[in-house]
């Protein structure tokens, strides 16, 4: 696992408050019902926050799961 | 402090004592609030946060006041409306005037809340005046008040138009540990400024060694390397002017580092300096017994030198010296004299400031030997020809008896602060406001007791200078009052961290140690007690 996933992981379970047996790579926006507009709001603060890095609104609407803050992130940080 | 890092402080905080405050801001605070929690648990305390529903500051602001301590964090738009990213651009241009106009309304609306402190996010505004300059002349108006209610400013660099466009929180999220570190550091400040500055000499009060290179070596004058050594002296020498007290810390001989004083040729003089210490002592050691002497409280201490290694020897022996580092670079002068200005602030000099550099100085030199007692003591306090002036100030200036209240923390009955109209309304309702000033034969100490007797007999504040310390002016000001026919029955007395000589106080016949809340207090059985003290003083009243 590598630094950026283990710190994502981490985010999204603190933020969701998910339980431990939730698989957190799973998550979407749609499927998961705490994933409402604080929490977005919450997520993307942590993000930020985490990786040193502002994301615009535009960008910000499009992270609509786990898998896509991941693969953002990836792009804007690049190789891990 | 990033959100992993805030997660895990909390996650391992153990909880301490409540810090309750409203977090007042126009927009949405959620983001804040987990840094918020953190940065108080690093200073040990619990946050207990409230907030306001987004964008209902302006209505917060017409209601009415509560107990709640209030932390307002202002953005241009907070007191310009029409600055708001979030509306947009108005389709007519706007006049700066009329803007700032109305600023000054909201900011008068904001100096109502009591129990209120300020922060400003200097964000960025759109441009609401067509005209460029106009729009800058906006912004440092808008800035320019924000300051003028006391607010503390942060970097404007906190501000994020995305996360404000997605979340309606200002602040990016990179900058959120930033800001709230801010916001609770603010939060805790003391209001008590400080009151000694020890600076250190070489490199710091001038440029240069003064024992490799020589009077001629060294600089300190408005030119070359001595140029920002002696900005900064000018500072220390309006400080000293405000009553702030100065001494020098050296590792150096004592003949070495005082002909520049003497030269006449640096904005600071010898006299400026309560006590210029050279010796070869560790500087906290110097520190320690220098505050012993001057019956200081080590937190009201600021060190100021340039070399790393002396700070952190300072700041690990006496962890309550605000300790700050002498820039290497002339850039950092402005904030060096920010902060010592911050520290050191207070809002109106009176003539007792002006003079305190000589107190002081009068007091290292007529200390009272720290082992006399009793029938010693008597006999030394007997030769200081003292003259005790006690003043009825429930009417005319009392300018120094409210300072003196407010700034005076180990002999003060209960520590609580009282503003001048909270003490002009107990005056009103019929109290007395009572103060001493000391004289003995090397001169005035001024006025260095001040009493507040409640209408019904309660003595609400007791506080006096620890300058007049062993000097048994407390026994002869009660005495003299008792003589006098006023007779306090009571005293409000509470425990504080600092004021254990004012317990040892309570413990002398005539009151009752160790008990809170009203003490009740026998002024015949007191002064009988401690007539003697009556023949140390000659007393009068005005």
């Amino acid at each position: 696992m590598t630094e950026l996933s283990k710190k994502l992981d981490e985010i999204f379970r603190a933020v969701l408050d998910l339980p431990a047996s939730r698989e957190v790579r799973s998550v979407a926006r749609g499927s998961e019902e705490r994933w409402d507009s604080l929490a977005h709001t919450l997520m993307v603060a942590a993000v930020e926050s985490e990786f040193g890095i502002e994301i615009d609104v535009a960008d910000s609407l499009s992270l609509g799961s786990y898998s896509e803050v991941e693969s953002y992130l990836r792009n804007r940080l690049g190789p891990a | 402090m990033n959100y992993l890092e805030a997660r895990r402080t909390l996650a391992s905080f153990e909880g301490g004592p409540s810090l309750a405050f409203r977090l007042a801001m126009s927009g949405t605070p959620e983001p804040l609030e987990i840094f918020l929690r953190a940065e108080a648990a690093r200073h040990d305390r619990t946050a207990a946060l409230a907030f306001l529903p987004f964008n209902t500051l302006r209505q917060h602001l017409l209601g009415p006041t509560d107990e709640l301590p209030e932390l307002y964090l202002l953005c241009p738009w907070d007191l310009v409306p029409e600055a708001d990213w979030r509306t947009g651009i108005p389709p007519g241009r706007l006049g700066a005037d009329d803007l700032l106009a109305a600023a000054s309304q909201v900011a008068a609306l904001l100096r109502r809340r009591s129990n209120a402190k300020f922060v400003y996010l200097p964000a960025s505004i759109p441009p609401l005046t067509g005209q460029p300059h106009s729009d800058q002349v906006l912004a440092l108006g808008i800035e320019s008040i924000a300051i003028g209610l006391g607010a503390l400013r942060l970097s404007p660099q906190f501000f994020s138009l995305a996360s404000y466009f997605t979340s309606g929180c200002p602040i990016g999220g990179g900058a959120l540990g930033a800001v709230a570190e801010s916001l609770i550091g603010h939060l805790l400040a003391q209001h008590t400024p400080a009151k000694l500055l020890v600076t250190d000499l070489d490199e710091t009060i001038w440029s240069g060694l003064i024992a490799e290179e020589g009077m001629e070596g060294i600089g300190f004058g408005p030119e070359g390397a001595g140029y920002r050594h002696h900005v900064y002296q000018t500072l220390l020498v309006r400080l000293r002017h405000e009553g702030v007290l100065l001494a020098a810390v050296s590792r150096n001989d004592a003949e070495v580092v005082l002909p520049p004083f003497q030269s006449g040729r640096m904005p600071l003089k010898l006299e400026d300096f309560v006590a210029v210490i050279a010796s070869y002592h560790p500087k906290s050691a110097q520190i320690r017994e220098l505050v012993s002497r001057l019956n200081l409280g080590i937190d009201s201490v600021v060190y100021v030198d340039d070399n790393p290694v002396e700070l952190a020897e300072v700041a690990t022996a006496l962890p309550g010296v605000t300790t700050i580092a002498f820039p290497s670079k002339d850039q950092g002068i402005p904030d060096l004299l920010a902060r010592l200005t911050a520290l050191f602030g207070r809002a109106d000099v009176t003539t007792e400031d002006q003079e305190r550099t000589e107190l002081y100085r009068r007091r290292l030199e007529g200390l009272v030997p720290a082992e006399a007692t009793g029938a010693d003591l008597t006999r030394f306090l007997a030769g200081l020809g003292m003259e005790l002036q006690i003043h009825d100030r429930s009417r005319g200036d009392r300018t120094r008896a409210v300072q003196l209240i407010n700034k005076t923390n180990q002999f003060n009955a209960n520590g609580r602060r009282w503003t001048d109209s909270e003490i002009a309304s107990a005056l009103e309702a019929g109290a007395q406001l009572l103060t001493a000033t000391l004289t003995d034969r090397a001169g005035s100490h001024g006025e260095i007791l001040a009493c507040l007797i409640g209408v019904d007999g309660t003595i609400e504040a007791l506080v006096m200078s620890c300058r007049v310390f062993q000097r048994r002016v407390e026994h002869g000001f009660f005495a003299a009052l008792q003589a006098a026919g006023i007779r306090p029955s009571r005293i409000r007395f509470q425990p504080t961290e600092r004021n254990s000589p004012f317990r040892t106080f309570l413990a002398e016949p005539g009151l009752s140690a160790g008990s809170n809340g009203l003490v009740p207090f026998d002024v015949e059985e007191f002064a009988r007690r401690h007539q003697d003290a009556l023949t140390l003083f000659e007393v009068g009243w005005s």
